[in-house]
C-alpha cells in the first residue's frame, strides 16, 4: 500500500496527501498550536511502526510518558512496546544549577510498559539540552536500529535548553539542532519532530533542515472547532496542496 | 546562450547571457543572466528554489560546461533522488557536500573540509547518505568553505555555481562572524571568482531587506501564499541590475522537470489571485457598462489601515470612502467612481506625509505598512476610470488591430519585436536583438509562450510601446482604471490591462502616440527590444515560426491547447465574428467585446469547440490524472485515489461530519464558509445542465471553484492531484444553491478581482489580528467586500471555472 521508499504515517488520508507517505530516512516537522493534535499524529506514526514490527522510539520532552500512556488509552492504542526516552526536565531545572549531571540524569530508554503509573521522580538538578539528548540517543542507538523516532517536542527542548540563548548566543542552538538532525538522518531513521509553528518573522534551523512540514491547525468556527491539516512542504515528492479537515476518532486519525 | 545586450551595458562587448535552463524564466529575465555575477533566488521553503537553481546547472552541464553545486542543506543523495526528473543534466553536475558532520562532543581531530572532501559528479553520488566518520568530524566554517571553493575553481574551470543555500551558510557556518558581514564578504568573494552564481535564500518573510539582497546583482523571487487552503506560487524578478525584465508576477507550478511558469497569466500580489488576460480585458472595460465596479474600492480599506498604522490620520479619506460605499449601495457608478478616485487622491496625499521614521520602525508590521504607504505616496493616484481607455491605450494602441489581439504588457513589445523581424530595415537599434533571437530560438516546446508576435508583424512602427512598459510603472498607473498598484509588481499588470483593454476599444485614439517612439531615446529603445528578444528566445519561434505565437495568451494553457488555437490569432474569446470587426474598431466594439467573451464561453462548450478548447481540453486532465501529466508520473496515481478519503471522512462519527462539508479548507469563518458553498453550487449545477463535455466538468468544477488552484495547484508536482481531490470534496457538499450562472457573465470577471481581496489579506503576511477577527465573523468590517463577493460569487464562478481548468491542462 505504501510506495517504495515511503514510510506510512499510519493515517491513510495523510499518506495520500504526502504522495504516498514520508520518505524513508528523513526528518520531518509537524507543527501546530497546542491542542491541535501534533502529538497524537506523531504517536500514530509510531504505532504504525509497531504494527510493522519496527523498533520505534519516542523522545518525550513535553509530557511524562506515563501521562501519554494514559492519554491514549481512550483510543485503545497500545503503546506499551514503544521505547521511550523520558527527557522531561527535572523539577528544579529552572535553577540551572549545573550542567554537569545532565547527561547522566537522563533516564535510559524504556519500553512504555516498564513505566510505572507514577511520575518519575526527578533529581533536583536534572536538566536537558539538545546536546544531552543527542548524546543519549547516540549511546542508545548503537544497539538498536530504530526505524522511526518522534521527538515531542522541539519547542520544549528549546525552552528548557535555553542555556545558550540566554547568553544571547543563538549559534550553538542552531548547530546543535543541525547536528541532531544530521545524526538522525545518518542513522537512517525517519523522524517526526513536533513543534509550534514557526514565527513567520524568524527562520528556525529546523525549518531549513527538515525535509518537509505538516501543519495541523485547529480553529473555532461558531461553537465548535475544526481541525485541519496541510502539507506545507515536502521535498522530492508531489503532495496535496490543499488544507484538509481531519478528525481524531476512536479509530485514530481520519483525514478527509 | 542568448545574446542580448543589457540596456545599461555599453555597446562594446555584450557578453551573451546565460540561460537559466528555464526558457520562461529566461524570458522574464529578458534573455537570461548576465555572466560572472552573483544572483539570488529568494523564497520560502518549498517554493522550488533548489529546483530552479539545479535547472541552471543542468543547462550548463548539458552544454558541456563544468557546473558546481555547493549544498549545505539537502544531502547530495537526497538531491539526486528528489530531482530525478533532471537526471540527464544533473548527472553531469558536480556537487560539493558542504554539510557539516554530526557534531562530536568528545575531542576529535579537527579536519579542514578542503582536505577531506571534494566535489564529485552527481552520477557518482551514492544513494545512501554519507556517514560521519567514526573518529573525526568536519565542521564547516565559512572561511574553510571559501578556501575550498577557491581550490575547486582552480582545479576545474567552472562556469556556473550554485550555493544552496546561503541561508544555511549564514546560519550554521558563520560562527563568530557577523552574519551580514559574512554574507557581504561571500558575495564579494564570489564575484571575484568570476562565476555566474545563483544563491538560494530562505526568506521567511517578504519584504525584509537583507544585505545579500542589496548586494546581489539580481534577485528572482518565489512566493508561496495560502489562499483558501491552497498554495499559490508565483515568480517575479525583484531586481536585475543592468537589464530590463518582466516586472510582473507569474504563477508557476513545480514539476519534476523544473518550474513551469505560466507567462500568460499574472498574479495580483495583493489579492493573490491569478489575473488572466481575459479578465483584464473585462475589467478595464467594465467601468463603462452598468454594473457597479466594485474594485474601485479595492484595497482602499487596506490603504487606510496602513495609513493608520504609521500614524497618519486617514479620516479625510475615510469620509470619501464612506461616501463611495453609499454610492455603491445606491448603484450609482459615476458617483462611486468619483468618490473612489477622490479617496485615492486623498490617500496619496496623506501618504506623502509619511514620517520617515516609520520606514525604519522596529515593528515589522509597521514597517511593512510604511513601505506600502510610501508607495502610495509616490504612485500618482489613479485618474477616474472614464479617462483610462484613451490614455492607457496610447502606447500600444497604435497598431490598433494587433494591439487588440496581442496579449498584455509584454505582448505589446512583442509586437514591436515582430515588427522588426518583418521589416528589419526600419529600426536600426532594436534590430540587433531580434536577429539574435532568431538565431537562438531554443526549442521551447512551450511554444505558446510566445504569444506576442501576433499579427503585429504587419504593423512595424509598434516600437513606441516599449518605453512605457519597460520600467516605468508610474506612468502606466493611470492606465489601469480600477486597479490599485501599491506594490511594484502590480503596475505591470496594469500595464497589461491597459494594453489589452485598449486594444479592443481605443483603437482610434492611439494612432497619434506611436509615431514619436520609433526614434526612441537610446535607453528606451535598447530596453524595449530586449523584451522582444526575450519573447523570441523563449519561444522556438524563429521568424518563420511566428505564426503560431499569435495565439492570444489568454486562457491558453501553454502546452495543450496551442495547436487547436492556431487559426484564431485573434482574440480567442470572441467568436470569429468578433475578430472580424476588430480591424475597423469603432468605439462600440470594445464594449461588446468585453461582454462577449464570457458569454460565448459558457454556452460555447456545448456548441463551438473552438472557443471552448481551453476549457474542454483542460477538463479531462484532472480526472484522468495520469494522462496530462507526463512529468509527475508517480504522484498522479497516488492522488487519484484521493477522492476516497473524503467519503471516509463523512462516514465516521460526529466531528468529521462537521468538517466534511467544508473540505475545501476554506473554513475561515462563517462568512467564508457560506461562500464556498455557493461557489461550488454553480459549478455543480452546470454539470447536470450541459451535455457531454460537461461531464468532466462536473468533477473539475470544484477546481474552478477554487479559482487559484489552477495556478496554485500547478505549483505542486501533483497538480493533477489537486484537480481530483477537490472533486471528491465537493461531493460531500449539499449544494443547494442553483446559482444564477451563465447569463450574467459580464460582471463576474470583475468580482474575482475585487471581492476576494479582503479574504486574502488576512492570511499570513498581515499579521494584524483585527483582520482575522473581522473574517471570523463580523461582516461589518468588510461590508463591501463581503457582500460583493457573496452576491457576485455565483456569476463569477462560471467564468472562473473554465479558466482555471484551462490552466490545469
Amino acid at each position: 500500500m505504501v510506495a517504495e521508499g515511503r514510510i506510512s504515517t499510519g493515517i491513510p488520508g495523510l499518506d495520500r496527501m504526502l504522495g504516498g507517505g514520508l520518505m524513508s530516512g528523513r526528518p520531518y516537522l509537524v507543527t501546530g498550536g497546542t491542542g491541535s493534535g501534533k502529538s497524537l499524529l506523531a504517536l500514530s506514526f509510531l504505532l504504525e511502526g509497531l504494527r510493522e514490527g519496527e523498533e520505534v522510539l519516542l523522545v518525550a520532552v513535553d509530557e511524562p510518558p506515563n501521562e501519554i500512556l494514559e492519554n491514549v488509552r481512550a483510543f485503545g492504542w497500545d503503546l506499551s512496546s514503544i521505547r521511550t526516552l523520558d527527557a522531561n526536565p527535572g523539577t528544579r531545572a529552572i535553577k540551572r544549577m549545573s550542567d554537569v549531571q545532565e547527561i547522566r540524569a537522563l533516564s535510559d530508554l524504556k519500553t512504555m510498559r516498564d513505566i510505572s503509573s507514577e511520575t518519575r521522580r526527578t533529581g533536583d538538578s536534572d536538566d536537558i539540552s539538545i546536546q544531552s539528548i543527542h548524546l543519549k540517543l547516540r549511546q542508545q542507538m548503537g544497539g538498536i536500529h530504530f526505524k522511526r523516532v518522534v521527538v515531542d517536542s522541539l519547542t520544549s527542548i528549546r525552552r528548557f535548553a535555553m542555556k545558550a540563548s540566554e547568553r544571547g548566543d543563538i549559534q550553538p542552538e542552531r548547530t546543535e539542532i543541525q547536528s541532531l538532525l544530521r545524526f538522525l538522518s545518518e542513522s537512517e531513521v525517519t523522524t517526526l519532530i513536533t513543534g509550534t509553528p514557526a514565527d513567520p518573522m524568524v527562520l528556525s534551523p529546523e525549518e531549513i533542515l527538515t525535509r518537509g512540514e505538516i501543519l495541523v491547525t485547529r480553529k473555532w468556527v461558531g461553537d465548535r472547532s475544526i481541525r485541519q491539516i496541510k502539507i506545507v512542504r515536502m521535498r522530492g515528492s508531489a503532495h496535496d496542496p490543499e488544507r484538509r479537515p481531519f478528525a481524531i476518532t476512536p479509530q485514530g486519525f481520519v483525514v478527509g | 546562450m542568448l545574446g542580448t545586450p543589457g540596456s545599461e551595458t555599453p555597446p562594446a562587448p555584450p557578453e551573451p547571457r546565460l540561460s537559466t535552463g528555464n526558457p520562461k524564466v529566461d524570458r522574464i529575465l529578458n534573455g537570461g543572466l548576465m555572466p560572472h555575477r552573483p544572483y539570488l533566488i529568494v523564497g520560502p521553503a518549498g517554493t522550488g528554489k533548489t529546483k530552479l537553481a539545479l535547472q541552471f546547472l543542468c543547462d550548463g552541464a548539458l552544454r558541456g560546461e563544468n557546473c558546481l553545486l555547493v549544498t549545505l542543506e539537502e544531502p547530495p543523495n537526497e538531491i539526486r533522488q528528489n530531482h530525478k526528473g533532471l537526471a540527464p543534466g544533473l548527472d553531469k553536475v558536480w556537487v560539493f557536500d558542504a554539510i557539516p558532520d554530526v557534531m562530536r562532543y568528545e575531542r576529535a581531530p579537527f579536519k579542514d573540509i578542503a582536505a577531506v572532501r571534494h566535489s564529485v559528479r552527481f552520477s557518482d553520488v551514492p544513494m545512501e547518505i554519507r556517514k560521519t566518520p567514526e573518529l573525526s568530524s568536519v565542521e564547516v566554517t565559512f572561511t574553510a568553505l571559501e578556501q575550498t571553493l577557491k581550490m575547486e575553481v582552480a582545479r576545474r574551470s567552472y562556469s556556473r555555481l550554485v550555493v544552496d543555500s546561503l541561508t544555511a551558510l549564514q546560519y550554521f557556518c558563520m560562527k563568530g562572524v557577523d552574519e551580514t558581514l559574512g554574507a557581504q564578504t561571500f558575495l564579494r568573494f564570489l564575484s571575484d571568482l568570476r562565476l555566474t552564481t545563483l544563491l538560494t535564500v530562505e526568506a521567511a518573510v517578504e519584504d525584509v531587506e537583507t544585505p545579500e539582497r542589496l548586494l546581489a546583482r539580481g534577485e528572482i523571487r518565489l512566493f508561496r501564499w495560502e489562499l483558501e487552503g491552497l498554495s499559490v506560487r508565483a515568480i517575479g524578478v525583484e531586481k536585475y541590475r543592468g537589464s530590463s525584465h518582466d516586472n510582473r508576477l507569474h504563477p508557476y507550478k513545480i514539476t519534476s522537470q523544473g518550474l513551469e511558469v505560466n507567462l500568460d497569466a499574472t498574479i495580483n500580489r495583493d489579492t493573490r489571485r491569478v489575473v488572466e488576460p481575459e479578465e483584464i480585458t473585462v475589467r478595464v472595460a467594465a467601468p463603462t457598462p452598468a454594473p457597479p465596479p466594485t474594485d474601485l474600492l479595492e484595497g482602499l480599506d487596506a490603504d487606510l489601515r496602513d495609513l493608520a498604522a504609521v500614524g497618519l490620520d486617514p479620516a479625510p479619506a475615510r469620509v470619501e470612502l464612506a461616501a463611495a460605499g453609499v454610492a455603491k449601495a445606491a448603484g450609482d457608478a459615476d458617483e462611486l467612481a468619483r468618490r473612489a478616485a477622490a479617496a485615492r487622491g486623498i490617500v496619496a496625499r496623506i501618504a506623502q506625509n509619511l514620517p520617515p521614521a516609520a520606514l525604519l520602525s522596529g515593528d515589522l508590521n509597521v514597517r511593512r505598512s510604511a513601505h506600502h504607504v510610501h508607495q502610495l505616496g509616490t504612485t500618482p493616484p489613479e485618474p477616474p476610470p472614464p479617462p483610462s481607455p484613451t490614455m492607457a491605450t496610447a502606447p500600444s494602441a497604435s497598431p490598433a488591430p494587433n494591439a487588440a489581439l496581442s496579449a498584455p504588457g509584454m505582448e505589446t513589445h512583442v509586437a514591436t519585436g515582430g515588427a522588426p523581424a518583418a521589416i528589419p530595415p526600419n529600426e536600426p537599434p532594436p534590430l540587433a536583438p531580434p536577429v539574435i533571437v532568431a538565431r537562438d530560438a531554443p526549442p521551447g516546446s512551450g511554444a505558446p509562450p510566445v504569444p506576442t508576435p501576433t499579427p503585429a508583424a504587419s504593423s512595424p512602427p509598434a516600437a513606441p510601446p516599449p518605453s512605457p512598459r519597460v520600467d516605468a510603472p508610474a506612468p502606466e498607473s493611470p492606465a489601469g482604471g480600477a486597479a490599485r498598484p501599491p506594490i511594484p509588481s502590480s503596475p505591470p499588470v496594469r500595464g497589461g490591462q491597459s494594453g489589452r483593454g485598449e486594444g479592443g476599444r481605443s483603437q482610434p485614439p492611439p494612432p497619434p502616440p506611436p509615431p514619436p517612439p520609433p526614434p526612441p531615446p537610446p535607453g528606451a529603445s535598447t530596453s524595449a527590444p530586449p523584451m522582444d528578444t526575450v519573447t523570441g528566445s523563449g519561444g522556438p519561434s524563429t521568424r518563420g515560426g511566428r505564426t503560431p505565437p499569435p495565439l492570444p495568451t489568454r486562457r491558453i494553457t501553454p502546452e495543450a491547447p496551442a495547436p487547436a488555437q492556431a487559426p484564431p490569432p485573434a482574440t480567442p474569446l470572441l467568436a470569429p465574428e468578433a475578430v472580424a470587426p476588430a480591424p475597423p474598431p469603432p468605439p462600440a466594439p470594445p464594449v461588446e467585446r468585453t461582454i462577449q467573451p464570457p458569454a460565448p464561453r459558457a454556452p460555447p462548450r456545448a456548441s463551438s469547440e473552438r472557443t471552448a478548447p481551453p476549457a474542454t481540453p483542460v477538463l479531462p486532465p484532472p480526472l484522468s490524472a495520469p494522462a496530462p501529466a507526463p512529468n509527475p508520473p508517480t504522484p498522479a496515481p497516488s492522488f487519484a485515489s484521493t477522492g476516497v478519503p473524503a467519503a471516509d471522512a463523512a462516514s465516521p462519527a460526529g466531528p468529521p461530519a462537521v468538517e466534511a462539508p467544508q473540505p475545501s479548507g476554506t473554513a475561515d469563518a462563517s462568512a467564508p464558509a457560506a461562500k464556498p458553498k455557493r461557489k461550488r453550487a454553480p459549478s455543480k449545477k452546470r454539470t447536470p445542465s450541459s451535455a457531454g463535455p460537461e461531464a468532466p466538468a462536473a468533477a473539475s468544477g470544484p477546481v474552478g471553484a477554487s479559482e487559484l488552484p489552477v495556478a496554485a495547484g500547478g505549483a505542486v508536482a501533483g497538480e493533477t492531484a489537486v484537480a481530483t481531490t477537490p472533486a471528491a470534496t465537493v461531493e460531500t457538499v449539499p449544494v443547494p444553491t442553483p446559482g444564477p450562472t451563465e447569463p450574467t457573465p459580464a460582471p463576474a470577471p470583475l468580482e474575482p478581482v475585487a471581492a476576494p481581496k479582503p479574504k486574502r489579506r488576512a492570511p499570513r503576511r498581515r499579521k494584524a489580528s483585527p483582520v482575522t477577527s473581522a473574517e471570523a465573523g463580523s461582516p461589518p468590517d468588510q461590508p463591501t467586500a463581503v457582500t460583493a463577493s457573496a452576491s457576485n460569487a455565483t456569476p463569477e464562478e462560471p467564468t472562473q471555472a473554465p479558466k482555471s481548468e484551462a490552466k490545469e491542462g
